[in-house]
């Protein structure tokens, strides 16, 4: 018996191999948890217990506590369902005998009081005012170290300007503070769909995804009175008890909110405009005092599409070689981001590196177990997401063998200093071919997200190479404060020659510190050049450039496409035939659409076109002109 | 999303016409009756027993047809029959039963709709209140003499002397000129008490007990009035003639691209051309960007008023009789626009067109036709507006435990519309359930037959929203308890000294909600009986305030039919107090139903 589940077991744990990036699952395998027929784990929230049990909290009001979860001797996990009936939960934690999860308009403390394994009280912590709008959603709580609780709530939308989230109600696109008895403190503002959150260190971690106000996701660490970017929730500003000042006037008094109507007095949704440079959101900083910037951006397409929890590896390397950083889901591109955060000059910033792909629906809640592997709780219902399967649980675990990573990417006074696991082949890491550094940032606007702007390549001049080989420093010409670095290093091997599992890292450099500058370097090669592959591309892609329309007059092949489709992220919400978080490409090819039309789609999309699906897509311009345009001649091969 | 929900809403709206006004039979005097027995007559109010068999009581004046009959003697002799005679009839009325009565509503004197006193009845049967009854014959050996009853969907039959309401649409025969039936008589649809229980039901002949046994293009309406006490109140009817409206040489054309205007359609040739029956967007053979351009007759049976809605994905614009009946519009798949044009009887010119040019729409195009006599009919194939696979129903039930279930829930206040946000239901395995809102501390809903529908909420993102499965009697989204000033100080809302506390579940999974409120600690329990025909609610407080009252109901009637047995509304439900000592009294217009709090009061909803 005990034979035939452990086969059935493994079956399912090789089923989900297939999906999965393979290089990946030599150092880390995702363990797809099995679940009763009938039982629909769209989970919303995830925590452990004292007993060792892993509970969690699903989108359709239930609370399952899993006994055996880890399956080590091979047997089935026990489902028990705790309670049920609750509103939407996005959120649960176990504090002293009780779960507490946030509900769309309530903070509920769960208890069994008879014990009999099932929740007997549902006690209101506190009552939220709500709208009943179908976007205001309720996250957390997340447990702080004064045994309080921060949720935080979605915004809703406009009803003429669909667009444009608003706060209807107090607490709405803001961090909620509440102490154990129920009474509640605004916290901070200015989110729009938080929900991305954590608790690290005693701290309040919040992320967001691109939306209106949101070039991209991003994490950061939020102090009270803190504004995050989004207008909507200074509507409560004026309250007695708002700790952040900021008006909605005052803020609309440095950045125009594309408010205007068109010659039938219907409001017109703002779209980017490519011509103007618009804001950078730290430009906004010196007009705006209690604007806090994001930690680390997540680049949105690239890195993620809709950030979800943020934890901390406190496993004292159970979970591998990454102890003290953070863990990023994302439940669209149903992934883990890696975060190495440092602090300059008092706040936060760091690199995220990818980490893990393949899991089967959208990461939105991770927990750690108690033997250091990570439980990751997914849904995808109406959100859509890279990961096929609707909903469930699954188990990632580390193999024991350390993927050769840039291990952290550190700001210095003159550049960066890699950290890498093992160390590197030196010979390739002295290789300034093998450093490709760009940056580039976000407008801050009303529209709904943002292209990449203000690109810039960057030149490594010099490199120094620790004796122990784990270390790499670059000095860096060119650095800008508040940018997005990206560092590409997929050349460096290590000292057998493997190359990195992940050769790309993106560092947001709010502050460059002091210190000391890097000497003894070696200097790079007078005639190398620095690659600025990009902007070849825009060079080529004049409207007028012969050899471009050349290109595009055979439709090329997905082998062909697939490279473009990944560097512009394309393919982190299509796919050619099957729906993800956008439609498919075979669906597009449907609608008939010429192959300008579907570039000028690309710049300028038309998600009204798409009512039937819940995530917008941002404008592209970025997307060089005769790459769209090969991009577009696929897609219509597809009919 | 919000748009599907939307499109969903409108489809399922688009039968029910509210056009043309129906006609009410007089219920001043027996004239609209044939002769009848002494055991019908015209009354003016009406309560019955809910404990007592066949016990009912009538006062003196006009407006209700009641049936006084002693249980046990039978005879067809005793039934009621009008002198109006219908085909294909949409009739409407409320009744009463009395405990332990049955009737029923024959159709043209021939098809019975049954009624039952079926109140608190597990597993309805086609003998039970909405069961379209069973047909009989005798050459069959005993026990399967009966056949074809249809048991309604859900039981949702209310207690004894309140008013229940039935709305059946009934399709009438048809014959050939011989004489010979061509299709069978038709229940397009009965709703009781406000709940769907059947849907395009063929009758294959007269039902047990007929008038006459055989089938006929007209006949009258006819109350059974020999199996106890019964009456009927607004007994309103719409009759239509068995004519329609057809095509007469309808051509189409199709034309290929991207249009705005029916100008800009006209300056290209057709593609394709030929001859169709009814209108069919799929002649375009295309999904997008094209154009059906359809020019004929149309063949009006009298003249008079007509009704036309045309639902349609894109643009259309149609002239009938030379008249713009609809000018250039554009509707989202689903939706519907309508028009009344005046026509004279005879072939009249029909000219339409369909465009699309909108790659996310889906193509649909649909246009009913209806008047005063004529029966909204489709002049268009039935796929036409099909447009998409419909969502799968997500339906939640009670097992043997309650079911407890936070969603928003939306009511209607008087003319407006409110979402409850902190709704909390209850769902029982007695098939009884309720909605307590959490913000006003309010039992505001309750209803009988299946439990939520949650399709609103779980499919998709979904808008957080669930609905009631079954007949819904709204007992008012007010507090239950207030601190007045004096007795007859007016109610109002909770002030900043309430605050929610949850619920707690006993052993049996029934919850008891706790909220505090002027310094009170207040629990709140409303349990099911066994058999499923009432709640009883209790409340105990603790702490002291001076001036708590509880306010049971608030209606424009309440009359106390005897010791702490009051009838609510307009024999809407009944209030039985328990523990407490009640008054009526009168605010603002209304009456309300008060009593004093102490420590604990207990009353049953009985419906």
């Amino acid at each position: 018996m005990k034979n035939v589940i452990k086969i059935f077991i493994s079956l399912l744990t090789f089923s989900s191999v297939f999906a999965q990036n393979t290089a990946e699952n030599e150092y880390y395998r995702i363990i797809t948890l099995p679940v009763p027929e009938g039982v629909l784990l769209e989970v919303g929230g995830i925590t452990t217990m004292p007993s060792g049990d892993v509970a969690l909290a699903t989108r359709r009001g239930d609370i399952w506590i899993i006994n055996n979860a880890y399956m080590n001797t091979g047997t089935a996990p026990y489902y028990r369902k705790f309670a049920s009936g609750l509103h939407e939960i996005l959120g649960l934690v176990y504090k002293n005998g009780s779960f507490y999860c946030a509900q769309r308009g309530e903070l509920t403390k769960l208890t069994d009081k008879n014990g009999d394994g099932r929740a007997d009280s549902y006690e209101t912590v506190a009552n939220l005012p709500i709208s009943g709008h179908y976007h205001e959603y309720t996250y957390g709580p997340k447990l702080m170290p004064d045994g309080s609780m921060i949720i935080t709530g979605n915004v809703a939308f406009g009803d003429e300007e669909w667009w444009r989230g608003e706060s209807r109600r107090p607490g709405r696109g803001w961090a909620m503070k509440i102490s154990e008895d129920g009474k509640v403190e605004p916290y901070a503002t200015g989110m729009r769909s938080p929900c991305g959150i954590g608790a690290i260190d005693g701290e309040f971690w919040y992320g967001d995804n691109q939306g209106d106000w949101m070039g991209s996701g991003f994490i950061a660490q939020v102090n009270k009175g803190d504004f995050m970017g989004h207008p909507a929730g200074l509507r409560w500003t004026s309250e007695p008890n708002s700790p952040v000042k900021l008006t909605t006037e005052q803020l609309y008094a440095k950045i125009d909110p594309r408010k205007t109507r068109d010659a039938n007095g219907y409001y017109i949704k703002p779209e980017n405009i490519e011509t103007e440079r618009g804001k950078y959101l730290f430009e906004m900083k010196k007009d705006v005092p209690e604007l806090k910037l994001p930690a680390v951006w997540l680049p949105h397409g690239v890195v993620g599409i809709s950030t979800s929890e943020i934890i901390k590896d406190a496993t004292n390397g159970a979970f591998g070689p990454f102890t003290g950083q953070l863990f990023v889901g994302d439940q669209g591109k149903s992934n883990l981001t890696r975060v190495f955060i440092e602090k300059i000059n008092g706040e936060y910033q760091g690199a995220a590196f990818p980490f893990k792909d393949g899991f089967q629906s959208g990461t939105l809640r991770m927990v750690f177990g108690n033997d250091g592997s990570m439980f990751v709780g997914e849904t995808n219902r109406g959100w859509g997401s890279a990961g096929t399967t609707t909903a469930g649980i699954e188990r990632l675990v580390w193999t024991g063998k350390i993927p050769f990573e840039m291990k952290t990417m550190k700001a210095t006074p003159d550049g960066f200093e890699v950290e890498f696991t093992k160390p590197v082949n030196k010979a390739t890491a002295a290789d300034f071919k093998n450093y490709q550094i760009r940056s580039f940032i976000y407008k801050y606007q009303a529209v709904y997200g943002s292209p990449t702007v203000d690109e810039k390549f960057l030149t490594v001049k010099g490199l120094k190479i620790s004796d122990d080989g784990l270390k790499v420093r670059l000095l860096v010409d060119g650095l800008r404060e508040h940018y997005i670095h990206e560092l590409k290093a997929n050349g460096v091997k290590d000292v057998d020659g493997k190359t990195l599992l992940h050769g790309l890292a993106f560092y947001t450099l709010n502050n460059i510190p002091t210190g000391e500058k890097i000497s003894s370097y070696s200097p790079r090669p007078a005639n190398l050049k620095v690659n600025t592959t990009a902007k070849a591309a825009v060079k080529l892609s004049t409207p007028d450039d012969v050899k471009a329309k050349k290109v595009i007059a055979k439709a090329p092949t997905f082998e062909e496409v697939k490279p473009l489709l990944q560097k512009h992220t394309c393919l982190a919400c299509h796919q050619s035939d099957k729906r993800m978080v956008g439609p498919a490409y075979k669906d597009v090819a449907k609608r008939n659409y010429s192959n300008e039309k579907i570039v000028e789609l690309i710049y300028k999309p038309q998600p009204k076109n798409w009512p039937e699906y819940a995530t917008e897509m941002a404008p592209m311009p970025q997307v060089p002109r005769a790459d769209a345009l090969k991009i577009a001649t696929w897609i219509n091969s597809l009919k | 999303m919000t748009q599907n929900i939307i499109k969903k809403i409108i489809f399922c709206s688009l039968w029910a016409s509210t056009t043309y006004a129906q006609q009410m039979l007089p219920l001043n005097d027996l004239s609209a009756f044939r002769p009848i027995k002494e055991n019908w007559s015209i009354v003016g109010g009406i309560t019955a027993s809910i404990n007592q068999t066949n016990m009912t009581t009538t006062e003196a004046g006009t407006g209700i047809l009641s049936c006084k009959h002693e249980i046990g003697k039978y005879g067809i002799e005793k039934d009621i029959v009008t002198i109006m005679e219908h085909g294909d009839l949409d009739l409407d009325l409320d009744f009463i039963m009395a405990k332990g009565s049955n009737s029923g509503i024959y159709l043209q004197g021939r098809y019975e709709i049954q009624l039952n006193d079926s109140w608190g009845k597990k597993n309805p049967k086609f003998g039970d209140s909405g069961g379209i009854y069973e047909r009989w014959d005798e050459s069959k050996p005993e026990g399967s003499k009966g056949y074809q009853g249809i048991a309604p969907r859900l039981n949702v039959a209310k207690a004894p002397g309140l008013w229940q309401n039935i709305k059946i649409s009934f399709q009438a025969p048809r014959f050939d000129a011989a004489g010979k039936k061509i299709s069978n008589a038709k229940i397009l649809s009965i709703i009781l008490n406000g709940v769907l229980i059947h849907e395009n039901v063929e009758l294959t002949g007269p039902t047990r007990g007929t008038m006459i046994d055989n089938e006929v293009l007209q006949g009258p309406l006819r109350f059974q009035g020999d199996h106890g006490n019964v009456a009927f109140r607004n007994i309103k009817y719409k009759s239509f003639n068995q004519k329609s409206l057809t095509f007469k040489d309808l051509k189409f054309g199709v034309y290929k691209g991207n249009f705005r205007t029916v100008a800009d359609i006209e300056k290209i040739k057709p593609e394709t051309s030929g001859n169709v029956a009814l209108l069919n967007w799929n002649v375009s053979n295309a999904e997008n960007e094209f154009a059906v351009k359809y020019v004929g007759k149309i063949n009006v049976p009298d003249a008079g008023k007509y009704t036309f809605t045309a639902v349609h994905g894109g643009n259309t614009q149609l002239k009938i009789n030379g008249v713009d009946a609809f000018k250039n519009g554009w509707l989202n798949s689903g939706e519907s626009r309508q028009t009344m044009i005046e026509l004279p009887a005879g072939d009249v010119d029909f000219e339409m067109y369909y465009w699309k040019a909108d790659g996310w729409l889906a193509p649909a195009l649909g246009l009913y036709a209806e008047s005063a006599t004529i029966r909204k009919q489709a002049l268009h194939y039935a796929n036409s507006t099909l447009v998409a696979n419909p969502t799968s129903p997500i339906m939640l039930s009670p097992t043997t435990e309650p079911v407890i279930f936070r969603s928003f829930m939306d009511i209607r206040e008087g003319q407006k519309g409110k979402r409850v946000v902190h709704a909390v239901s209850v769902g029982n395995k007695e098939n009884i359930h309720y909605t307590y809102d959490l913000d006003n501390a309010a039992l505001f809903q309750i209803w009988k037959g299946g439990f939520l529908n949650t399709t609103p909420m779980w499919n998709d993102r979904g808008d957080g929203s669930s609905k009631p499965l079954g007949s819904l009697t709204a007992l008012g989204d007010a507090p239950l308890l207030n601190v007045l000033g004096s007795a007859t100080a007016a109610w109002s809302e909770l002030d900043a000294t309430y605050r929610p506390r949850g619920y707690e579940l006993d052993e049996a999974g029934h919850p008891t909600f706790k909220y505090d409120y002027a310094g009170l600690n207040v629990s709140d329990k409303s349990i099911p009986s066994e058999d499923g025909k009432m709640f009883r609610r209790e409340i105990v407080v603790k702490g002291s305030s001076a001036n708590l009252y509880a306010r049971l109901a608030v209606a424009q009637n309440i009359t106390k039919l005897s010791d702490g047995m009051y009838i609510i509304g307009e024999n809407s439900y009944y209030i039985k107090v328990i523990e407490g000592t009640p008054s009526i009294r009168e605010s603002a217009g209304m009456k309300e139903l008060v009593l004093p709090v102490g420590e604990k009061i207990t009353y049953s909803i009985i419906w």
